[in-house]
């Protein structure tokens, strides 16, 4: 799934969407169940019993497995982070931001080069689109001419 | 004391005199059918089309600005709005010291026009027959013509075609395009603009969007062709009961509906695609986007 379908979907999620049934009488019942429950176990508590040799093994295992899982996703995490993202692939195959001096077409060269980024993107999820291969050509013909008419204006 | 309080105020008047506007008030004989090119970077341009041959400017020219003059031959005409000492068609260190102008121009009706409108708000009125090329950067151009061939380019001003033009080439970056009577053949194409056109029957109908949204109306001429990109701008495709050809729509992960058969969604996956056979003609039309809604709708 890419951003843009996750986009459509979020699109999607703007109905409001009522509970099937009132879900506030089983929350209130719970509450109160859960309150009687912590009253009758503060008034019989005892002294806890001693951990048998058996359990203490057990929990030594525990922490060592969950010491060696953290240390597991610790290198998974930063290895993903060294490796260059989509975003990152992209982003070098553009050539360095074209800004004119005329603030006047300033905006629009601002806003083709970002439609040019985006079709590169779309272009990682759908790369046999030929109309995405159309999209880009004829924005990428566009840059051209708006970088002719900052030179033909002087 | 009296020349202490005179020398301000002759200064005053010189710089008041600097920034006037100056009247403008020129003619020029021509042909029934010729080509004017007019050229201004802010303000307005009023084109009016009418039945003399002649072609007649009126308005104020901005401060700063160099005389206007009417130039060419009766066939071929040219009006031209420049800052002082500019160089190159506009410039930005020179426009920025030039006060807008106003320009208000009398055609022959059948004249052909080029019209360069940097910034300046355009507005061609009555013309019939001639061709338009039309370029702006910001400024919008609103158009009641009649026209064989347009083309107009701009990049952040809307197109507003109110008329009626047999083949149409329109394109912006972020400007609107609004076009509800063109003729049987159009390009229609913008980055971010939204776009809505009405027309056909459609002998050629070629439109792409990036972002903006895009509503076409119209029937296809026989051998018809219609083709709509799309990367996440949503479409809008109506067309009458009566249409006839083959319909091909797809979606790579946009919403598609069709009253026009049953789209099939992808086998593994977001999207969805449509297949379908109208009729006996030989009409194709073709609508694709990446994440745009899609939806072809039947009208009367």
């Amino acid at each position: 799934m890419n951003e843009f379908e996750w986009l459509r979907q979020l699109r999607e999620l703007r109905q409001p969407l009522p509970p099937q049934r009132d879900l506030w009488a089983a929350i209130s019942a719970v509450v109160e169940e859960r309150g009687h429950d912590d009253n009758a176990a503060s008034s019989t508590a005892t002294a806890p019993a001693p951990v048998s040799e058996h359990a203490g093994r057990v929990n030594r295992w525990s922490v060592a497995c969950g010491l060696v899982a953290a240390l597991l996703l610790a290198g998974g995490a930063g290895w993903q982070l060294a490796q260059p993202s989509a975003d990152v692939a992209v982003a070098k195959r553009t050539p360095q931001q074209w800004t004119p001096v005329d603030p006047r077409l300033r905006g629009a060269a601002i806003e083709l080069d970002a439609a040019r980024m985006e079709l590169d993107q779309a272009l990682t999820q759908a790369p046999h689109s030929r109309a995405l291969h159309r999209l880009l050509t004829r924005t990428e013909h566009q840059q051209a001419q708006l970088r002719e008419l900052t030179r033909e204006a002087g | 004391m009296h020349v202490r309080h005179g020398i301000p105020l002759l200064l005053c008047l010189c710089m008041g005199q600097a920034f006037a506007a100056t009247p403008i008030q020129l003619q020029h004989a021509t042909s029934s059918a010729p080509h004017i090119s007019i050229s201004n970077i802010a303000g307005t341009v009023n084109v009016v089309g009418w039945d003399r041959d002649l072609v007649e400017v009126t308005g104020m020219l901005g401060a700063g600005s160099e005389p206007l003059h009417i130039t060419g031959s009766n066939t071929d005409l040219a009006i031209k709005v420049a800052a002082q000492g500019s160089s190159g068609w506009f410039n930005w260190g020179g426009d920025r010291r030039m006060a807008p102008t106003q320009l208000e121009v009398r055609v022959p009706r059948a004249a052909a026009l080029t019209i360069n409108a940097v910034s300046a708000a355009l507005v061609i009125d009555g013309t019939d027959g001639g061709n338009l090329d039309i370029h702006t950067i910001s400024g919008r151009a609103r158009l009641n013509v009649r026209t064989p061939r347009l083309k107009a380019n701009s990049v952040s001003g809307g197109i507003e075609l109110a008329g009626h033009a047999d083949q149409a080439e329109l394109q912006t970056v972020s400007g609107d395009i609004l076009a509800p009577a063109l003729g049987q053949s159009a390009t229609l194409q913008t980055v971010s603009g939204q776009i809505q056109a009405s027309g056909g029957p459609w002998r050629q109908l070629t439109l792409s969007t990036v972002s903006g949204d895009a509503q076409v109306r119209g029937g296809m001429a026989v051998n018809g062709k219609l083709a709509i990109d799309s990367m996440s701008g949503d479409v809008q495709l109506l067309l009458p009961a009566t249409v006839t050809g083959t319909l091909h729509a797809s979606t790579f992960s946009g919403n598609l509906r069709s009253d026009f058969g049953s789209p099939q969604d992808a086998g593994h996956g977001p999207g969805s695609k449509l297949d379908v056979r109208l009729g006996d003609g030989h009409a194709t039309l073709s609508i694709e986007t990446f994440s745009g809604d899609l939806r072809v709708r039947k009208v009367e």
